[in-house]
């Protein structure tokens, strides 16, 4: 088998694997980081509304299992009412996402201690602030300071526009005396960059660590993480585009492969010593998965509010029911996201769906009663961590390098379900008070497991968990987990920032602990 | 020659006749072959039997099972070509515009005087 050697290895160049590419890259070390998927010219991905709308259903379809590309893999999600949504490529899912930035609550890092639910972090908001505010600056987020649901957020760039349907809706929560914020949205980073469009971990961080000279490999696909006889991880062997195996000698390994990806690598690598997957002594990798379910409710209000234009991800927010209230008969809590409806080739896709659109006479009268005229609000469940939701490998169906995929067993707990249909309901309630003709109502929404955390915990002992407070494995000192799958809880929030600034913070840790790994 | 041409001018307009009942255009949109160019959709189906069919006669688009033929042919390939028309673009916007020439928009910031006082701080 060909080898190769490297300082340091990064395993995915998605949110978490870019974000510490560029903060280790500044090192005089050699840096080299493994995609399995392709590098995939910007122009592809930064599509205007109506090329979005189309690749949506092509080659940037968020299903795996429907895009079937050579750098996917088969995830399985039939014992599950969510499916996985992920991307494979330089850049990860970020090509894919919508750009919304918000931050955890410091809450959401003491779940256990605050609310006798989920797991506590090992460390709380304020020690990731720094690397909220850095990582905040490098991404150009958007927003507007004083939220009184946050602490003070400081530096942000000039908030979005809510639109008509944002104005319509901050009525009616005034109405109810709920809570509401602009959000906050990744829209530029750097001048460069043509403002409203949001930036990819492409953009915002692998471009500046390739010019620090990190080496990406993409169409590099790891099979396996090689250890020594004294738990110490001497590299990976990896796939190439040729499908040529290689072993890549490493002095630090980061795993940064996603919530699903990272246990599926980890498992893989399972040998005499660990046979039941590395890094999983206490029995925790893959266990625990959160999804953060989501539910749907539209509002008609039969007349043109150009709701498909504005925030790529979400115009404002509610986080009125993000707490812990003890008479709605649930832990924890929910965002209540205003997105954008869909453009008119979306629309009429989904009113097939329902049969309410036919070409012909009536084609526009049809499309023009739903296009720009409905309001979609989404409801983004903080899940609570559970031993029976877990990922396991599926031998039976392999990728393209003949490595197993992914099987999810995942089942909602009755505090989800409760925290749904609560949501649900004041979703109507708010769409009733601002005056919204018709609603419709659904969830969980099954297409919609792109946050996928807490497969590979954190936690003091290799008794209870995958990892220590810096993402370092307990069964190997010098490997490392940097995504969202260190995760003790999930949050009702999307999670990217707090993946780019855990990241950053673990990566911190290593280049002030270098020597510790690295005789140079 | 002559008998080559007329078959494809007789295609031609059998097809812009099936393509413009089925997007037949409103006050702002306009029909579909007034905003795509009807080359681009004879190049993307030319070996369907529709196409042959076409170069014959008229189809009759009353008969049901014609028309959810044409449907299932053509339906998203023509949908993409419209919607991606730069006619098309342009006459969503003037809509826009038009639609929303009444339609008036509070100060953000006003509306939001309202949160600050009746929210309490985040829970530490």
């Amino acid at each position: 088998m060909k080898r190769e050697k490297t300082d340091i290895l990064i395993i995915g160049t998605g949110a978490s694997g870019a974000a510490s590419a560029w903060n280790l890259s500044k090192l005089n070390l050699k840096i080299t980081c493994l995609e399995q998927g392709p590098l995939i010219d910007k122009k592809k991905y930064s599509f205007n509304n109506v090329n979005r709308e189309i690749n949506k259903y092509k080659d940037f379809n968020i299903d795996p299992n429907q895009r079937k590309f050579d750098s996917d893999y088969s995830i399985n999600s039939n014992n599950s009412p969510i499916s996985i949504a992920n991307y494979n490529a330089v850049g990860g899912s970020t090509l894919v996402y919508s750009g919304h930035y918000p931050r955890f609550h410091p809450s959401d890092f003491n779940t256990k201690k605050i609310d006798n639910i989920g797991s506590n972090w090992l460390f709380n908001y304020y020690d990731l602030e720094k690397y909220y505010n850095l990582n905040d600056k490098m991404v150009g987020v958007s927003g507007l300071t004083g939220d009184p649901a946050y602490p003070k957020i400081n530096n942000l760039l000039p908030p979005l526009d809510i639109g008509y349907s944002g104005n319509l809706l901050a009525k009616a929560f005034n109405k109810l005396g709920w809570h509401w914020w602009p959000s906050y949205s990744a829209v530029k980073s750097s001048k460069k960059f043509k403002k409203g469009i949001r930036p990819t971990a492409v953009e915002i961080y692998l471009n500046k660590a390739v010019k620090n000279g990190v080496i990406i490999k993409p169409n590099c696909r790891v099979l396996k993480i090689k250890m020594s006889p004294k738990n110490i991880a001497t590299g990976v062997i990896y796939s190439n585009k040729n499908k040529k195996k290689i072993f890549l000698e490493a002095s630090i390994i980061l795993l940064a492969a996603n919530g699903i990806g990272t246990p599926r690598v980890l498992f893989n690598s399972s040998n005499k010593k660990f046979p039941n997957g590395l890094g999983n002594s206490s029995g925790q990798l893959g266990k625990n998965l959160m999804l953060h379910p989501l539910g749907y409710v539209e509002g008609n209000f039969k007349r043109f509010l150009a709701t498909n234009e504005g925030a790529e991800g979400c115009a404002l927010y509610s986080h009125e029911f993000y707490e812990t209230k003890k008479k709605r008969g649930f832990k924890r809590g929910y965002t209540i996201q205003l997105l954008k409806s869909p453009g008119p080739l979306e629309s009429f896709h989904y009113l097939k769906k329902f049969k309410k659109i036919k070409f012909g006479k009536s084609f526009f009268k049809n499309l023009f009663d739903y296009f720009g005229c409905t309001i979609p609000l989404a409801i983004i469940c903080e899940d609570i961590p559970d031993k029976n939701n877990y990922v396991q490998l599926d031998h039976k169906n392999k990728d393209s390098s003949g490595m197993p995929g992914v099987k999810i067993n995942y089942k909602l707990s009755k505090n989800t379900k409760k925290m749904l249909s609560h949501g649900v309901n004041q979703c109507k309630k708010l769409f009733k008070t601002a005056g919204a003709k018709e609603v419709i109502s659904f969830g969980p929404v099954r297409n919609t497991g792109w946050h996928l955390v807490g497969t590979a915990k954190m936690g003091t002992s290799k008794k209870n968990s995958v990892v220590n407070k810096f993402g370092q494995c307990h069964d190997a000192k010098n490997l490392f987990i940097i995504d969202s799958s260190i995760f003790p809880s999930s949050s009702g929030v999307n999670i990217t920032s707090t993946i780019q600034a855990v990241s950053l913070m673990i990566s911190d840790h290593i280049k002030k602990n270098l020597t510790k790994f690295i005789n140079k | 020659m002559s008998i080559k041409l007329n078959k494809y001018s007789l295609m031609k307009n059998n097809l812009k006749l099936i393509l413009n009942t089925m997007i037949p255009g409103d006050g702002y949109m306009p029909s579909f072959t007034k905003a795509v160019k009807i080359e681009t959709i004879i190049k993307k189906f030319n070996k369907d039997k529709l196409y042959l069919d076409l170069k014959k006669k008229q189809i009759n688009l009353d008969k049901k099972e014609n028309w959810d033929n044409c449907v299932k042919i053509l339906g998203n390939d023509i949908l993409e070509a419209y919607f991606t028309s730069n006619s098309v673009i342009r006459a969503l916007n003037l809509r826009k515009k038009n639609y929303l020439r009444n339609v008036k928009k509070e100060s953000m910031i006003k509306l939001l005087e309202k949160v600050k006082y009746t929210k309490k701080n985040f829970r530490k």
